[in-house]
This record gives C-alpha cells, sequence and structure tokens, in this order.
C-alpha cells in the first residue's frame, strides 16, 4: 500500500505538468455524482451540528460566566475555524471514501484494472485525477456552503438567547475575518484531495473476493479519516502562525 | 510473425516457477498446465504486468517493447467489462480514432452478438454473453496477437464449446494469433495447432494434437484422460 501510495504522490507532479492526461468529461462527472451527491447529507448534519454548538455554547458561558453575552462571536468563530470545515470532510470520507475505494478495490479483482492498462489508458488518469480534481473541488465548496448552513442555523438558535440576527452578525464580525473563512475553504479542498487518493492507494493493493473488498474499503475509510484529523491539526497549527 | 520464448526463468522469492522455458507460439497454441503451474505468469511476462527477470521474449523479431506489446491484447479469465460504461462504451473505449459505431457493431458481428445490446450494462447480459464482449473490446484496437487467460474455466460443456469456436472464428477472420492459457484439454486437441504443457517449472510435453494425444508423460495423460489415444489405435 506505502508503495502505491508513494508512486501516486510522485506521479501527481507529472499529471500537473501533462494537461493532455486531463479527462474532462470524467472529471465534470466526478463533480456532479460525488460533489453535488453529498450536498444534501453534508447540509443536513452541518445543519444540526450548528444548532447543537450554539446551544451547547449557551448552557456552558450561563455555568461558567452567568452571561450568554459571547455565545455569537465564540460560536461563529468555532464553527467557521473548525466545525463547519471538519464535520463536512468526515463525512466526505465516510461518503465518498468508502464507495470510491469499493468500487476501485472491485475494479482490481475482477480484473478491470488490468484491462484498462492493457488498452493503453493509465489507470490513474482515468480513476484518480478526475475524481482527485473533483473532490478537492468539491471539499472547497462544501466547506464553503456548510459555513453559510451551519451559521444560519447558528443564527437562528441564538434567537433563543434573544440574540436577533443583526446583532448576532454584529457579534461575530468581532471575532472573525476573510482569512479565517479562506483558510477553511483551503483546508476542505485539502481533505477532500485526499480521499481519493488513499482510496486509490487502497483500492489499487485489493486481494481476494469480495472480503477483500469489505477489508479494503474498511482500511480506506479509517486511514482518510486519520489523515483528515492529523491533517486538521497541522493546518490549524500553520495558520495559526500566520 | 510470432512470439518466441527464449531461456526465461522466473522465480518469486525463493520459489522458482518458470525455469528456462523456450517456445514459440504459433497460429493457434494451447499453453495447459496444473493450476499453478505458472500459466498465468507467462501471459503476464508477454504484457509486461510481470517483469522478465530472466531470458527474453521477442516479437516479430525484437525484443519485447511497450510499443510492440501494443499489437498483443489479452482476454482475461473473467470477462473484466467496465461495470459503469455500457456495450458500446466498453467495446470503444480502445478505439481512439474512426468510426466508432461502424467499428463496435463490426465487432459484435465478429463476437456472434447482436447490435441491440449496445445500450445494454455489462449486469444486464449472461456471463457468456459477457465473456464475448469482452473479446470484441479486445479486438478493438487491432491486435495482432491474442491472448487469452483461461477463456473457458467454468462454463458448462456447450459454453466451452461456442467459446472456443469463437476464439477459432476470431483467429481465422481477424488474422491474429492466439496464445490460450486453459485447462481445458478438449478444446486444445480440436481447435489448437500447437500444444505445449507446462509442469513443475518447464515445457514437459509440445507438439500438434496428434504427437500430444501419443504422449507417455504421465502429466499429458492424466489431462487426456478420455481423449487418449492407444498409440497403436492412433497408428492403425
Ligand atoms: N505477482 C506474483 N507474486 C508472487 N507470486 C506469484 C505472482 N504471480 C504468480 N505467483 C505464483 O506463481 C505461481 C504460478 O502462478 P500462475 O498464476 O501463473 O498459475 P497458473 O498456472 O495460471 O494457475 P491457474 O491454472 O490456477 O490459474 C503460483 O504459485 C503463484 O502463487
Ligand atoms: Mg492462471
Amino acid at each position: 500500500m506505502w508503495r502505491m501510495l508513494a508512486s501516486i504522490l510522485i506521479d501527481i507532479p507529472h499529471f500537473l505538468i501533462h494537461p493532455r492526461r486531463f479527462r474532462w468529461r470524467e472529471t465534470l462527472e466526478a463533480l456532479s455524482t460525488l460533489g453535488a451527491g453529498s450536498f444534501q447529507v453534508i447540509t443536513l448534519a452541518t445543519a444540526f451540528a450548528g444548532i447543537v454548538i450554539t446551544h451547547e455554547m449557551a448552557w456552558h458561558m450561563q455555568k461558567a460566566l452567568h452571561s450568554v453575552a459571547m455565545v455569537p462571536g465564540m460560536s461563529a468563530q468555532f464553527i467557521v475555524r473548525e466545525l463547519a470545515v471538519a464535520v463536512p470532510a468526515l463525512l466526505l470520507v465516510s461518503k465518498v471514501g468508502a464507495s470510491l475505494t469499493a468500487e476501485i478495490a472491485t475494479m482490481k479483482i475482477t480484473d478491470q484494472i488490468d484491462a484498462l492498462r492493457l488498452l493503453g489508458i493509465n489507470p490513474l488518469d482515468y480513476l484518480l485525477y478526475p475524481r482527485l480534481i473533483a473532490c478537492t473541488v468539491a471539499g472547497g465548496a462544501l466547506t464553503l456552503i456548510s459555513i453559510l448552513v451551519t451559521l444560519l442555523c447558528s443564527v437562528a438558535t441564538a434567537r433563543a438567547y434573544h440574540f436577533s440576527p443583526p446583532e448576532y452578525l454584529a457579534l461575530a464580525g468581532h471575532f472573525m475575518k476573510l482569512t479565517d473563512v479562506i483558510q477553511a475553504v483551503i483546508k476542505g479542498s485539502t481533505y477532500g484531495a485526499i480521499i481519493p487518493i488513499m482510496s486509490c492507494a487502497y483500492g489499487f493493493c485489493c486481494r481476494g473476493g469480495a472480503e477483500g473488498v469489505g477489508h479494503t474499503t474498511t482500511q480506506s475509510v479509517v486511514a482518510s479519516t486519520l489523515c483528515v484529523i492529523v491533517l486538521d491539526f497541522i493546518l490549524t497549527m500553520l495558520f495559526s502562525l500566520i | 510473425m510470432s512470439i518466441i520464448f527464449s531461456g526465461i526463468s522466473t522465480a518469486f522469492g525463493t520459489k522458482q516457477v518458470l525455469k528456462d522455458i523456450n517456445f514459440e507460439v504459433s497460429t493457434m497454441t494451447f499453453l495447459l498446465g496444473k493450476s499453478g503451474a505458472g500459466k498465468s505468469v507467462t501471459l503476464k511476462h508477454i504484457m509486461g504486468q510481470i517483469p522478465i527477470q530472466q531470458g527474453s521474449i521477442t516479437l516479430d523479431g525484437s525484443i519485447l517493447s511497450p510499443q510492440s506489446r501494443s499489437l498483443c491484447g489479452m482476454v482475461f479469465q473473467q470477462p473484466a467489462l467496465f461495470d459503469s460504461m455500457n456495450i458500446f462504451d466498453n467495446i470503444a473505449f480502445g478505439l481512439k480514432t474512426g468510426n466508432k459505431k461502424e467499428r463496435v457493431l463490426e465487432l459484435l458481428h465478429h463476437v456472434d452478438l447482436d447490435p441491440s445490446i449496445v445500450t445494454k450494462m455489462p449486469h444486464d447480459l449472461s456471463y457468456g454473453m459477457q465473456k464475448r464482449v469482452s473479446i470484441a473490446r479486445t479486438l478493438a484496437p487491432n491486435p495482432r496477437y491474442l491472448l487469452f487467460d483461461e477463456p473457458t474455466t467454468g462454463l458448462d460443456p456447450l459454453a466451452t464449446r461456442l467459446i472456443s469456436d469463437l476464439i477459432m472464428h476470431v483467429a481465422n477472420t481477424c488474422h491474429v494469433t492466439c496464445l490460450v492459457v486453459s485447462h481445458d484439454i478438449g478444446s486444445a486437441l480440436r481447435i489448437a495447432n500447437h500444444i505445449l504443457f507446462l509442469d513443475d517449472c518447464r515445457i514437459v510435453a509440445s507438439g500438434d494434437p496428434k504427437t500430444i494425444q501419443l504422449s507417455t508423460n504421465p502429466l499429458v495423460q492424466a489431462f487426456l484422460g478420455r481423449h487418449a489415444v492407444c498409440s497403436d489405435s492412433f497408428v492403425n
């Protein structure tokens, strides 16, 4: 697996400087199935996360500080910097990562990948890069959408604590900058890019039958999740230095 | 026009799989042997999926290269159709230029399939039909050599006969040289003009079907079973 992962990572710069390897039809297809296909579930999950986090913040602040004045600022900051980035990334891993790995692993054990190669097509060009581009774009876009949805839900929830929407936004504005949103989108795109890379690295190494596919899919999802969490730590540290 | 193996030896770790293999692929060559004898490894050497460790393989007189490999097509044991594409896209996938529609219909005709199936998905077809589509897909880029890895394993006797007839038909009409890896001695005796037996890392018997039927090698005898011909009766 590690050798496969290394060869993929080495091949990416080659792909970037050889635009002829780009397959736009497959990329658009991947964008619509992977990106648009994940929109609903991510919107729903982040909406609830927004509601929960606002209530939680209010409850804790009431307990500790006997005041809810900081709720808009704290929840908005937490949403933009972490919640609306991590939740869609982890959902993408479980939804897109699992389906991609299972698909590629099945192609591997049924000789479809060898068939591609023998027809003169680089399997990475056909299977990885369209999805890599799609997931990178979708990761960023879905993060942006998640931020909007989660903030909206947080604004709505904050009304229960007597913050009107303009009040909420004004208070939140003190704690947030445009760079927070830009950094969130960069994080989202990075986590999106991890998913197809890990799926291909695991899928291409799949052996055995249905059991092998199941095992590979689990391994890939676990590894991608860990990667997202570790990278989240690294990127957060890096951005905090800026 | 042939593929020649000269002194090919292959080992995986300490396990020797092929040892000093020499043979030439003629129009319709069958390679038979027990499971695990190294038949698929032989094909994978030609297709470059397993690197050659010792010896050489020449194709039309020159050492195998990525360019010359494009003259070869391989039909896998499983149909290996791309299951996200319909039959048309599967067959047309390897076509780079030209009138794709015309070529796909021509190929379907070669493998004796109805043109109406082009819009179907692979899972809508029977196993035998998928196998035919996979042969059509391999024929699409006009290979000069066709390699088959166990084309009839797992098929009933009727389907086995249909597929082996199809291989013969394709070899004749498309003028391709075929190397068929198989366990199926019946098909080999019926359509091959050269049969090789691989056992214990070596070629233990080789010749036309009649010579093979007379072989005294125990493995060949075991394979022949009911196809065995007593040498006296054969001479008579
Ligand atoms: N890539 C590989 N790495 C390590 N060992 C391998 C590899 N490919 C094949 N082998 C080993 O080489 C031996 C021959 O394998 P091969 O697949 O050629 O057998 P075969 O004659 O095609 O058998 P079957 O009729 O069952 O398909 C087996 O013992 C197999 O385990
Ligand atoms: Mg085999």
